[in-house]
């Protein structure tokens, strides 16, 4: 059996996830867990309350007819 | 003739004279509606419809599609049957502008839509929590076009999306969209741009429902184009 074939690779994912009642922000996106890229980095994201995290704006409930649910 | 017979007559061909005037009624709004099919803006044009009344007569080549079918809702409504059975297209290949096209709309599923030419498409799905299929959902081929984080927002029911083109900017977000399977998240990341190699970082929002249906070379697939997954 020819085994040149063979391939082994090796697969890196970084994850972050937030503390109880924090969620992480790079200060455009919020989420309580990432998988970083390769060109991201763990200084570009930090903790945020949950208390913290942008609503949906008022305008935009008007704009769209319907409040959050 | 006796009247009599011009009774008959009458009688025999009531139902004619009915269905004619009805088409009579339909050829002058849509006429109007859709200036003899010269229309391409489409501002609001079907905005706060029942669906059921969407029988348009004309292929629609749209330049503008903001509000277009916004509020368009009543019972659940198949956009690709309508089109395929009043025999009309709708193409918005050259359109630029898409603001809640489909907002509050309940369609549950619409065909080719083509926003690689789009300067705006806030809220372009945003609460149409009816909508199960988006056929294709075409891109340009540069990646030039950014999310503004609500073009699906509340599309709790979205299940089927295929992407053509490239994604290359921040700000698409399928957060509430947890019903996506797993060949349209496959869609979502093959479409991303290949970044490595370069200093770029992207950032696509999936929802932890969503990364969860992934394994880790799918994500890596992401990951190692330079995108992080959130």
């Amino acid at each position: 059996m020819d085994f040149s074939i063979m391939k082994k690779s090796t697969i890196e994912l970084i994850k972050l996830t937030a503390s109880d009642g924090m969620t992480l922000t790079n200060g455009e996106t919020y989420s309580k867990e990432i998988y970083l890229g390769v060109n991201d980095s763990v200084d570009n994201w930090r903790e945020i309350p949950d208390s913290e995290v942008p609503e949906i704006t008022p305008e935009e409930i008007v704009a769209n007819g319907v409040a959050k649910t | 003739m006796s009247l009599a017979k011009k009774l008959t007559t009458i009688a025999k061909n009531e139902q004619k004279v009915f269905e004619a005037g009805k088409q009579t009624e339909y050829d002058m709004f849509w006429d109007a509606h859709q200036k003899n099919g010269q229309r391409t803006d489409y501002d609001g044009a079907f905005g706060g419809w029942l669906p059921v009344n969407f029988r348009p007569k004309y292929s629609m080549y749209v330049d503008n599609a903001r509000y277009m079918f916004r509020m368009c809702r009543g019972t659940k409504f198949d956009l690709v049957e309508r089109l395929k059975q009043m025999d009309v297209i709708l193409d918005f290949s050259n359109c630029s502008n898409f603001r809640c096209t489909f907002n509050m709309s309940s369609f549950t599923r619409v065909g080719e839509i083509n926003i690689s030419k789009a300067a705006e498409t806030d809220y372009i799905f945003g609460y149409a929590t009816s909508l199960i299929t988006i056929d294709n959902l075409i891109f340009d081929e540069n990646g030039i076009l950014k999310g503004r984080n609500n073009e699906f927002h509340y599309c709790t029911e979205l299940q089927n999306i295929k992407i053509t083109g490239v994604i290359g900017q921040n700000g698409w977000n399928f957060n509430y969209c947890e019903k996506l399977t797993h060949d349209s998240l496959m869609s979502i990341i093959n479409a991303l741009k290949d970044y490595s190699g370069t200093t770029t970082t992207k950032t696509l929002t999936l929802g932890a429902t969503n990364l969860a249906k992934l394994t880790s070379a799918e994500k890596a697939i992401a990951t190692e184009k330079g995108w992080t997954l959130a």
